[in-house]
């Protein structure tokens, strides 16, 4: 076995040697094909390297409502009172702007409901829980105004039907069950805050709702209070745009969940799952960024399966004519070994090995042509310090050159071990 | 040993090279295979080499059937088989004793046994002196005694010669037959297709005459006989 690779190899350097010029033109065509191949092969490790890099910075937060929610779709349609003159010119008033919105497209007709100031007080008040009642003051009447309760046949178009109504005559204001509510609590002095009790519960049952979702990564879940995200950003600004935050609150941030996905490429469908759940407030990621990366890479890769594709043809061409060189060299020789009774095999080791060795010599002057590329590639970047305009690192040689090795050997033998068979099949009858 | 029996050979371009030939040779015969040219003595030993196939009839040699070779067998078949040519054969690039260990190292054979059985056979065919030169250094009987020797190194059955001394001078020719039929005496069944009409007369073998694909005389101590009337 030993002695048969020994006899193929020192048979294949004689082929080669013998063939001089066309082994150094096929060492050069096929070490170019495989450098070509490195190329393609050194793009889709960078890309890979970049998206794992994001997949490591890339986060989904979700921010946890910290409000009581309204469960009420009614809109309610505030009059203002202080421009009637007397109660007869009030009520006038009040039926004018209900024949209007009995006019205007989108509003359920058989649901308008005049509700008195009095009884909106008193409606708030019966919602509030003990802990909430117990900071109450008593709004004072004036403050809030008569309504009607209306609803609306599409809520899709909510904003275009609160316009139209807004405009009508003494209209005051136009708000949604949850305003009503915020505005009532700011007047009453009560906390529209969940109670901490209430608080914690929900926060425990979205964070269980985050972690059931798959595509979570469990131990990347991370709970951020709102101060902290906004002291965080503040950190980062200048003076001048400090000047912004000021008069808001410290807390005015919700509080987080911060995430990490385990397969980025799902990255859509788990966000959508995220908002779908109970007390997410706002979700926020940087999905673009990730779907352009995504997308990049899915290019890269099929157009490098082509290239490939090609420059392996190429590559095999050439080797098949190199060893068809060889053989035709050979011939003589050959018939006698056949004649003399050495099997197939016998006769083919050393065709097979120059096809491999002129793979494998290629591999290595591919190797060495790509590191000295590259680095000369990746300094001249660093040089011009645009590379401060790339989101991401170029990947190190130092962190490629063994993939690119094997790789590129793999790619070598492969080419020389089957272009060499090619031509040992079509061209020595044996 | 060798038995043709009702073997014919139609080329792929449709021409009868032979028509239902048939032979017996013992163990340890010497066979001269005589006719003129394109008659059928080349056809005959492609197919004793299994370089060709037999279009009818069956072959079987040293009781192997060779029309029933597999293509993967055949190297070891032909091991069972020494051959030399009209035109020598030799590898340029190796000296007289490479030339024939290459034979051996072929089929596989250890450095050991190398080392022993060339220089024996290379004493047979009388070339002890010459085993480091090289085949252009050589006259053509010398080159042709390397190819007997590299023929019979491996100890195989039956020694197959394609006219031998057709590129030689008469004087020659006889120191090749001289050494075939040395090697005859030693136990090894020859067979050889010739044109040499004195040869063929002078060592009175039996002599197959081959004409158009048809044996058309088959005669212990033979003669060349009318061959080359037409």
């Amino acid at each position: 076995m030993f002695r048969a690779i020994k006899r193929s190899f020192t048979e294949a350097i004689r082929g080669m040697i013998k063939n001089g010029l066309m082994t150094v033109t096929s060492l050069f065509v096929v070490s170019a094909c495989i450098f070509v191949f490195g190329v393609f092969l050194m793009l889709i490790l960078n890309i890979n390297f970049m998206t794992d890099e994001m997949a490591d910075s890339y986060e989904v937060n979700v921010y946890i409502e910290r409000s009581v929610q309204i469960e009420d779709d009614t809109v309610s349609v505030f009059i203002n009172r202080d421009t009637a003159a007397d109660e007869e010119t009030y009520q006038a008033t009040v039926n004018s702007i209900q024949t209007q919105i009995i006019g205007v497209e989108n509003v359920d007709v058989s649901n308008i409901v005049f509700v008195s100031e009095a009884d909106v007080i008193a409606g708030f008040k019966n919602s509030l829980g003990e802990s909430a009642i117990s900071t109450y003051t008593e709004i004072q009447p004036g403050f809030v105004g008569d309504c009607f309760r209306i609803k609306l046949n599409d809520y899709v178009k909510a904003e275009e039907t609160f316009e139209i109504i807004g405009a009508i005559e003494n209209v005051a204001s136009v708000m949604k069950a949850d305003e009503v509510y915020q505005r009532l609590a700011l007047l009453g002095n009560v906390s529209t805050d969940f109670n901490d009790t209430k608080y914690q519960e929900v926060k425990e049952k979205l964070k269980n709702d985050i972690l059931a979702i798959d595509n979570i990564s469990p131990e990347s879940l991370e709970f951020v209070k709102g101060e902290d995200i906004v002291k965080e950003f503040k950190k980062d600004l200048t003076d001048d745009e400090l000047k912004i935050f000021e008069g808001l609150p410290d807390d005015f941030m919700h509080d987080a969940y911060n995430v990490r996905l385990k397969d980025l490429s799902r990255a859509d469908e788990t966000i959508e799952q995220l908002k779908a759940l109970e007390n997410v407030d706002t979700v926020e990621n940087t999905r673009e960024l990730v779907e352009i990366i995504e997308n990049l890479k899915n290019s890269v890769q099929t157009v490098s399966i082509w290239v490939i594709v090609v420059f392996a043809i190429v590559s095999l061409f050439i080797i098949s004519n190199t060893i068809k060189l060889t053989v035709h060299n050979r011939r003589k020789e050959i018939n006698i070994m056949k004649y003399v009774g050495a099997t197939d095999s016998y006769i083919r080791g050393p065709f097979i090995m120059e096809g491999i060795m002129v793979g494998l010599v290629s591999a290595v002057l591919a190797f060495f042509i790509s590191m000295w590329s590259y680095q000369g590639l990746v300094s001249a970047i660093i040089a011009n310090g645009s590379s401060m305009a790339f989101a991401f690192d170029i990947m190190d040689f130092s962190l490629m050159w063994k993939d690119l090795a094997i790789a590129y050997v793999c790619v070598g033998v492969l080419i020389g071990a089957f272009g060499s068979f090619i031509s040992v099949r079509r061209y020595l009858h044996v | 040993m060798i038995t043709f029996e009702n073997v014919s050979k139609i080329y792929d371009n449709g021409y009868g090279a032979l028509k239902g030939v048939s032979f017996h040779i013992d163990k340890g015969e010497f066979v001269f295979l005589v006719g003129s040219s394109a008659a059928g003595k080349s056809t005959i030993i492609k197919l004793m080499m299994k370089e060709e196939s037999a279009t009818g009839g069956n072959i079987v040699i040293n009781d192997i059937d060779v029309n029933a070779l597999k293509h993967r067998e055949i190297p070891y078949f032909r091991r069972t088989l020494g051959v030399v040519f009209q035109d020598f054969r030799l590898l340029p690039n190796k000296n007289v004793q490479e030339n024939v260990a290459y034979a051996m190292e072929i089929v596989g054979a250890s450095n050991k046994e190398i080392r022993k059985n060339v220089p024996v056979v290379l004493s047979q065919v009388g070339l002890s002196s010459k085993a480091k030169m090289y085949p252009n250094q050589l006259s053509g009987g010398e080159q042709q005694r390397v190819a007997i020797a590299r023929a019979i190194v491996n100890n195989p059955v039956v020694l197959v010669a394609d006219e031998p001394t057709g590129n030689l001078d008469p004087e020659t020719a006889l120191e090749i037959m001289t050494i075939m039929e040395e090697i005859n005496k030693r136990g090894t069944t020859v067979v050889m297709a010739t044109h040499a009409e004195r040869i063929v007369n002078d060592m009175k073998k039996r002599v197959i005459v081959v004409e158009h694909g048809i044996i058309t005389r088959d005669e212990n101590e033979g003669g060349y006989g009318y061959v080359q009337s037409n």
